[in-house]
């Protein structure tokens, strides 16, 4: 009975018992071995602090370091020596990632999950302005604060750890609507750039928790560009760049259908989602000092969805039945595929390609659709959006859509058993309908004038794409966009 | 959605959030096992997917609470001392832990794989920490199936067993490292406990985790070259183990492939890869070090895939195994031992390590430097072994697993004995040494191989190292608690030589085998088989019963051959040679000895046209003097076989008999007679047919002469050869022990024994005669043979039918008196030549005077008649029948009748030869005077003679 007793405490509480014991033991002498070095005002916040137990003793955390971050009421940003005290009393007391004598040590899965009710609470609370979550409507100070420790709470540098804990209470927040939180990691998300590692992690985790862990929990994402457009619009920049990663070997490897479904919707349901990144103004909600980064749009990634899908199908169906051939031949081998699998961080999204083969998805053409209905939104602003926004997609961006183009269309030839080589049926078709999106995409952007950048670049690498079987649309695009140029 | 509802739903979810983590790290006791509480969790588990890990965390605690308990119960259970298992958990506990594995199981089932790698790997950690943390309650003592038992009996661990399959199941097909990995490190922190896990998930996917176990094995023995050190390989061992004993067929199949992939060479090389490879072997035999149940599997397949290309081909990799096992002494011994515990295929890893260290041919033998270093170690590791082997034998009580797997495989062992290669010999040698050590029965085994196999001297020798080995392994066997006998060497060779000898594979063999046999026996006669005991004799001696089949049919003449060549070898000694001290073949086996000889001598005559008949007899003879020296009865049995066979039952044909036509065919084809016909022939007296009065030797009153129908075919040199050869049969019957002892054996000394050619005439008598009695010597009076004229008849007619009864009598005749004892038969002929001379004037019968000089040389021979009667045959051939006839009565009858014809009348000189001194035995005038009469009647011819009868 004792031994079952004290294997439950182990269980949920040891970290706070081992912390206890410690105190209790060596609170003496840590006490003067620290005060020798701290001044006494950190040392005895940090001592209150050890006073309570874990749930409690956070959120008394966030408090102080709200007080540290947070210049109160329009004062000074804070001194070094404040952040260096938050960063230490967020490790020691929120997230827990050491105990007091710095060694590392880790919360155990429920007390995590209670520091992200914990931290949702606190960002939903009364602290920042009583007004409630309304948006860009609240008040600047309220939003900023709130903005201000969020930032402090996952800088650039979060460890890994901290960015699980991160990933929970996004995804937390987004079960439960919890605006304040998805706000902030809108702007937090921006700040970082979307293709940071951390936000690209974040996006991996939320897209695992929802698109492929609980499928069900989809339809909490309905209204989320009407809860968090910021947000939203981040998180899609990032998705499209994850997926459409240029360092992977087809330059774009297939979402989640329930993922591609979902953006899908959120795009066509609102044109304007994907400029929104774009139109908010970050500067008063941004602590103090900082500078509001440059946003990203999805619109190029979601292109090269769009543009590579079609290839990918039709390459797929051909690689399957190769690999059925020589695959588990040998465990080992075998493992050593599963391995890279691992590193190229999509194993599900590659196995779901397995299965997806053949054709494909109607999505990607009613995805493609609503990006091309958005850049002309662009153009013509609705009445109550009067906001007209330049500089939407970068000519790189979209030239990099030509290369995996190239690079499919070479190796389907080498692949081909024909000779001389030249593409099957089906996929000539699936050849003709990327060049053909292709060239809607050039066009719409050029013509809705959202392009910056060199245009000339862009044409030059369009032009590249000439000695591909013809497409019409294409040669119209160029020829349409070159000749002025020419004279 | 509206954002109202939007917000209910948020504010619900919170609700349920709050409630759980209130429930979940409250700190009481019962907390974990609140129905509502787990609901709530399962509720947040389907909607709130960042609580995923707490509520599985959560699930962890629940389980292990519901665990406890039911342990607690069992040992309750076996405190009140009942038996019952089926210990119930509450219905609470039950609905929960169904609750959870349904919800589970759905997830797993509905998108497996985002969840199967989550809740297998949840799952493997929460049976490992239940497994090892009631661990020794609950009195499971660790046996696998007891707590395997146990577990399944718990709805808990079973419902987790069970998703975990269902999770393993799904990852199999695409994630097996992760999934086996996951399974091994957990199986690494809670071994043993946790290996009834390992042993139900094992056998639900046998063969993906043993590949799987092997490849992780191998990677974790190969990183940073940790070798016997790694830390998994303990708990690799144990599962693959667990999984050979069930699944011996996958398991087999997955080391050879492993085995296999470590040879191929890829186009392209990767260091990683490349050292795995290289590491594979020692990882084998590491495992197979380890248990004997991969030992045993391992011994199975990949070792017949082994051949010395392969083993140059692993010479290349050999330079990284030596790192793993500090050292090559080290390794060395370690494949010793392996090799020592196999319980089979050893014989196959010598035949290997033979063809390494010495090849079977030329061709084969090693060019490139790997193949020598090959054979260099082959040679080495063979040494080594083969001490090792003797050593362990010699210290332990206990089988060792190799030595059976050789007795099993003996035929592969046993060709060995014959190789030219020195080596290939030795070695085998040493081995049926070793193993005889246990089953003594192997050397009568590995004999009888070389008694068939043999064709060479040299291999022969192998038999005397044999027997030398199994002498020194008795020497050292003799233990008082050895059960096994020790057993003589001509008892192991005799077994071997009847073992082979019953052989039935072919037929041809027992003929080498008899060679092989005689080959020995003369080494040992000349005494190159260091050995006092005579054990080929013995070995002879016991197996004579075989020996005598193969003898007496004709069937093989050949192996009849060999077979006589060796029994001669055996049981005639020659002259001068000491007497062995081997046991004589018994009464017995004399008499059969006996028989079958004379049937081989009889062979042989028929087998006329080679010398090899002819050797034969010789051989034949030989083995009959000697039985007719061993044994009386032996010689009384040749003997009469030998006569019953040359004059009735055998070849007659060869000895010159003519065969006349049987009487049976004869009245057969006259069976159609009419008695009309009968009556109506004319005749002197009433004649009956068919009676008495009407058949005759001559043949049937009314049929004529009976006719020869069958003229003897054989010519003549050959009945003559024959016929000296039977007789030099009959004499080595008849030899006399005095040869036994030829120094002192006087010069002139008969080397016949004289009693057994009176019994060889008194057998002739015997066989002959028609009658039992009136067999006697005395002639009765002249008108005494009208009684007995058909028994007469009958008498000359055998003689006159087999020419070598005159041959036998001849032979006997010079032995004297034997010749008195035929009294019955001389008297015979001379009473129907008495009749044939008198009825001569009206037919002559051609063959009448050579008889009759026969029957007279016959009786001058056997000192019957004296001087000058002795020469009668000189005077007949002159003479009118009449005067035959006369002299036939007077000089011949008269002088028998009053003479009898009896062994006293001879007597024995000073050499035992035996005489009828004439000088004071000179017939009456009464019986010379006729003589003299019609000499002088026919005086100018016989001048010459008369003077030399009568003018002294």
């Amino acid at each position: 009975m004792k031994y079952k007793i004290a294997y439950f405490m182990k269980w949920s509480f040891s970290q706070n018992a081992c912390q206890n014991k410690h105190r209790l033991w060596t609170f003496p002498q840590r006490q003067l071995a620290l005060s020798a070095i701290m001044q006494p005002s950190p040392m005895s916040d940090k001592q209150t602090l050890r006073k309570s137990e874990f749930p409690s003793c956070a959120r008394e955390a966030l408090q102080k370091v709200e007080q540290l971050c947070v210049p109160q009421a329009g004062g000074r940003p804070p001194s070094a020596k404040e952040m260096d005290l938050a960063m230490e009393i967020m490790a020691e007391f929120i997230f827990c990632e050491v105990d007091r004598r710095g060694n590392n040590k880790k919360l155990t899965c429920i007390q995590q999950l209670q520091l992200a009710q914990l931290l949702c609470d606190y960002f939903a609370g009364v602290h920042f302005g009583s007004g409630g979550p309304t948006g860009a409507a609240a008040g600047p100070s309220g939003d900023t604060a709130r903005n201000t420790l969020f930032l402090s709470l996952f800088p650039p540098t979060t460890s890994k750890g901290r960015a699980q804990a991160l990933v929970q209470l996004v995804s937390m927040a987004i079960s439960t609507k919890n605006k304040p939180v998805l706000d902030s990691t809108g702007i937090w998300m921006q700040q970082l750039g979307c293709t940071s590692k951390l936000v690209l992690q974040l996006a991996d985790g939320l897209v695992k928790d929802y698109f492929v862990l609980v499928p069900k929990a989809v339809t909490r994402l309905q209204d989320l560009p009407a809860l968090a457009p910021h947000f939203t619009a981040n998180l899609l920049s990032t998705v499209a760049e994850m997926y459409a990663c240029s360092e992977q070997k087809d330059g774009f490897s297939p979402p989640p259908a329930a993922l591609l479904e979902v953006i899908t919707q959120w795009v066509s349901d609102n044109p304007r989602l994907c400029l929104t990144a774009l139109v908010v103004n970050l500067q008063p909600l941004l602590p103090l000092g900082s500078i509001p980064m440059a946003a990203l749009t999805p619109f190029a990634g979601l292109f090269r969805w769009c543009v590579l899908s079609p290839l990918l199908t039709t390459s797929n169906s051909i690689k399957a039945s190769g690999d059925l051939s020589n695959g588990s031949s040998n465990g080992i081998s075998n493992g050593k595929m599963n391995i890279k699998k691992e590193k190229g961080g999509g194993d599900m999204n590659s196995h779901k390609r397995d299965l997806g083969v053949g054709k494909e998805p109607p999505l990607y053409s009613q995805l493609h659709l609503a990006l091309l209905e958005s850049l002309v939104e662009n153009v013509y602003p609705s009445v109550n959006r009067p906001n007209n926004v330049k500089d939407v997609v970068s000519v790189q961006h979209i030239a990099g859509i030509v290369e995996p183009v190239h690079n499919w269309y070479n190796k389907q030839l080498k692949l081909s058993e024909s000779s001389p080589p030249h593409l099957s049926v089906d996929e000539h078709e699936a050849l003709e309908l990327a060049l053909d999106r292709l060239g809607q995409a050039v066009q719409i952007a050029l013509a809705a004038n959202c392009v910056y950048g060199n245009k000339q670049y862009l044409l030059t690498q369009l032009d590249t794409l000439k000695h591909l079987p013809e497409s019409r649309l294409l040669r119209i695009v160029l020829q349409t966009h070159q000749a002025p140029s020419l004279f | 959605m509206n954002p109202s509802g939007a917000r209910i739903v948020g504010s619900d979810l919170m609700a349920d959030l709050r409630a759980f983590i209130t429930g979940a790290t409250r700190n009481t006791r019962r907390s974990h096992l609140d129905i509502g509480l787990a609901r709530v969790a399962l509720s947040l588990l389907k909607t709130l997917p960042a609580s995923r890990e707490a509520v599985l965390e959560y699930f962890c605690s629940l389980f292990d609470e519901v665990v406890g308990r039911y342990i607690e119960n069992v040992e309750i259970a076996i405190k009140r001392g009942s038996k019952d298992t089926d210990i119930e958990l509450s219905a609470q506990e039950e609905s929960i832990v169904a609750e959870v594995h349904n919800v589970l199981c759905d997830f797993v089932s509905s998108s497996p794989e985002a969840w199967a790698p989550i809740i297998s790997k949840w799952s493997l950690q929460l049976l490992g920490e239940i497994s090892s943390r009631f661990a020794g309650r609950a009195t499971h003592s660790g046996v696998l199936s007891q707590s395997l038992q146990l577990w399944m009996s718990c709805r808990a661990t079973r419902s987790l067993i069970d998703i975990t399959t269902q999770c393993l199941s799904c990852l199999m097909d695409f994630d097996t490292e992760s999934c086996i990995n996951a399974l091994l490190d957990t199986c690494v922190t809670h071994s043993p406990h946790f290996d009834w896990v390992v042993a139900h998930v094992g056998s639900c996917f046998p063969r993906t985790v043993m590949t799987r176990v092997l490849a992780a094995g191998l990677k974790d023995f190969c990183s940073n070259q940790q070798g016997p050190k790694a830390p998994k390989l303990n708990s690799v061992v144990q599962i693959l183990g667990y999984l050979a004993g069930s699944h011996s067929c996958d398991m087999r199949r997955a080391l050879l492939q492993q085995f296999q992939w470590s040879l191929e060479r890829p186009k392209v090389t990767d260091p990683v890869t490349t050292h795995q490879q290289n590491s594979t072997v020692p990882f084998l035999l590491q495992l197979a070090s380890m248990s004997t149940t991969l030992l045993r599997s391992l011994s199975m397949d990949v070792l017949h895939t082994l051949t010395p290309k392969v083993l140059s081909q692993l010479a290349e990799q050999s330079a990284d195994w030596l790192s793993y096992y500090g050292g090559r002494e080290a390794f060395q011994d370690l494949l010793v031992h392996l090799v020592l515990r196999c319980p089979t295929g050893a014989p196959t890893i010598l035949s290997l390590v033979l063809d390494c260290a010495a090849p079977p041919s030329p061709n084969l033998l090693p060019t490139t430097p790997e193949e020598i270093v090959v054979q260099k170690n082959g040679q080495e590791f063979l040494e080594l072994f083969l001490q090792e082997l003797s050593l362990l034998l010699h210290r332990t009580e206990g089988l060792i697993p190799c030595l059976g797997s050789f007795r099993e495989e003996l035929k592969i062992v046993l060709p060995l004995l014959l190789s030219p290669l020195r080596v290939r010999v030795q070695t085998a040698l040493r081995l049926i040494g070793f193993l005889g050590l246990h089953s003594p029965s192997v050397f009568p085994y590995a004999i009888a191989y070389v008694l068939v196999n043999a064709k060479t001297e040299n291999h022969l020798s192998v038999i005397a190292k044999l027997l030398e080995n199994q002498a020194s392994t008795n020497g050292s066997a003799k233990k008082p608690n050895r059960t096994s006998l020790p057993m003589e060497h001509s008892n192991v060779l005799q077994l071997g030589l009847e073992q082979a000898l019953h052989n039935k594979d072919d037929k041809p063999s027992a003929r080498d085998v008899w060679k092989n046999l005689s080959t020995l026996l003369r080494w040992e006669r000349s005494g190159k088989l260091r050995n006092h005991s005579q054990p080929v004799l013995k070995a002879v001696y016991g197996t004579i019963g075989t020996a005598c089949s193969a003898l007496g049919s004709s069937v093989d003449p050949d192996l009849a051959h060999a077979v006589s060549e060796t029994l001669v070898l055996a049981l005639v000694q020659e002259p001068g040679e000491n007497p062995t001290s081997v046991t004589p073949p018994s009464m017995q086996d004399a008499l059969r000895l006996a028989h079958s000889t004379v049937a081989y001598f009889f062979m042989c005559i028929e087998n006329e046209d080679d010398s090899k008949g002819f050797e034969g007899c010789v051989l034949a003879c030989k083995l009959l003097s000697r039985l007719s020296l061993r044994s009386s009865g032996a010689r009384a049995l040749a003997l009469r076989t030998l006569l019953e066979l040359s004059l009735f039952h055998g070849p007659t044909h060869l000895f010159g008999a003519n065969d006349l036509v049987n009487e049976e065919t004869l009245t057969a084809e006259e069976t159609d007679l009419r008695i009309m016909e009968e009556n109506l022939k004319q005749g002197l007296s009433w004649v009956l047919a068919q009676r008495h009065s009407s058949v005759f030797h001559a043949g049937v009153i009314g049929s004529g002469l009976r006719a020869l129908k069958k003229k003897n075919t054989t010519p003549p040199s050959l009945i003559h050869r024959n016929t000296q050869l039977l007789l030099n049969a009959i004499r080595s019957c008849c030899v006399s022990n005095a040869i036994l002892d030829p120094s002192a054996m006087e010069p002139g000394a008969a080397t016949l024994s004289l009693s057994t050619v009176i019994s060889v005439s008194l057998l002739l008598v015997e066989l002959i005669s028609p009658d039992v009695m009136y067999n006697g010597l005395p002639w009765p009076d002249e008108d005494g043979c009208k009684a007995t004229v058909e028994r007469d008849c009958f008498i000359r007619r055998k003689l006159e039918e087999t020419p070598i009864m005159w041959e036998i009598l001849w032979f006997i005749a010079l032995h004297r008196p034997a010749l008195c004892y035929c009294s019955v038969l001389l008297r015979a002929v001379t009473a129907t030549l008495i009749a044939q001379w008198g009825s001569c004037s009206q037919h002559r019968d051609s063959s009448l005077l050579p008889t009759t000089v026969r029957l007279l040389s016959l009786l001058a021979l056997g000192q019957l008649l004296p001087s000058p009667l002795s020469s009668l045959r000189d005077v007949i051939p002159h003479l009118k029948p009449p005067e035959v006839v006369q002299i036939l009565r007077d000089c011949v009858w008269n002088y028998m009748r009053d003479h009898v014809p009896a062994p006293d009348l001879f007597a024995s000189d000073a050499h035992g030869n035996v005489w009828r001194d004439s000088t004071q035995d000179f017939p009456g005038p009464q019986y010379t005077e006729t003589l003299r009469l019609i000499m002088l009647a026919n005086i100018e011819s016989l001048g010459v003679l008369y003077a030399q009868l009568f003018n002294q």
